[in-house]
């Protein structure tokens, strides 16, 4: 029957985005690095600018630029750290 | 019995709005935001709107604007009627949900590409913008769903078939009923 079909597809729209998202382990906000450490370790260690900063979920998320795979030009990127060790989590760089 | 079959949608309709189910399924489950496919699918789903636009004023009957255009007059009357005749193509009130949901596809593509420039890159009212308008179209698919198969069940006036064919068949006792 096409009706059930739909109605199962319809229910399905319920299932879970594919969202742009990183999971860091959680940890008490007392071991976080702190922001401006943070801040320092992605613009000195990891060659990243930063537009936006902000906490997403466990993580630390910068909206930014950075050098592309072939390491000729700058472009936009989006990198998740890990906050209690600084380290990259997920790094999105645009092609 | 003899049946009668009617043609309500044109090839460049139904491949219009197949493929933006399509599109708009990948993009919205399957390619994560700021993925070059992701990019392009939306791309892709913005030249097919501006197609169908085009083709509101230059398609065939049921597929131009002023065929559906849901005036305050239209819907008043069919609000009135309460049914639908065989013969025609969206309703006035499936027309205000295709033209909002035309809307919000325009939407989304713009507020997409916005975020690929450096000045709106990151800045949330344009992601906010973008997800919170998808939400709102696919909440709006779900509704147009369940519309087209209850007006389907309490008409008798085949829905789902003529987007998938064109024609909509009616049995012979069926087609004198322009007015019910």
């Amino acid at each position: 029957m096409i009706s059930r079909g739909l109605i199962a597809l319809v229910l399905a729209g319920v299932a879970p985005v594919a969202l742009a998202a990183a999971d860091c382990p959680k940890a008490p906000k007392e071991q976080w690095m702190h922001v401006l450490d943070m801040q320092k370790k992605i613009v000195n260690e990891y060659g990243f600018a930063i537009k936006r900063f902000l906490t997403d979920g466990h993580c630390y998320e910068i909206y930014g630029w950075g050098l592309n795979e072939k390491g000729d030009e700058f472009v936009q990127v989006e990198v998740y750290f890990n906050p209690v060790t600084g380290d990259i989590v997920k790094k999105k760089i645009k092609d | 019995m003899q049946a009668k079959a009617i043609y309500i949608w044109d090839l460049l309709i139904r491949i219009f709005h197949w493929s933006a189910v399509i599109l708009i399924s990948l993009d919205y489950w399957f390619l994560e935001g700021g993925d070059t496919l992701h990019t392009w699918a939306g791309y892709s789903l913005g030249a097919i709107v501006v197609v169908r636009i085009g083709w509101g004023f230059a398609g065939t009957t049921h597929a131009r604007f002023a065929d559906f255009f849901p005036t305050p007059a239209r819907l008043r009357s069919h609000l009135a009627r309460r049914s639908l005749a065989p013969g025609e193509g969206h309703n006035p009130l499936g027309a205000l949900m295709i033209l909002a949901m035309l809307g919000l596809m325009a939407l989304i593509v713009i507020s997409g590409w916005m975020q690929t420039l450096d000045r709106f890159w990151g800045e949330p009212w344009v992601e906010q913008l973008h997800e919170y308008s998808a939400e709102l179209l696919l909440f709006m698919a779900v509704v147009h769903v369940l519309a087209v198969l209850t007006v389907q069940r309490i008409s008798g006036v085949p829905l789902v078939k003529p987007m998938l064919t064109g024609w909509r068949r009616l049995p012979a006792g069926n087609v004198d009923s322009e007015e019910r």
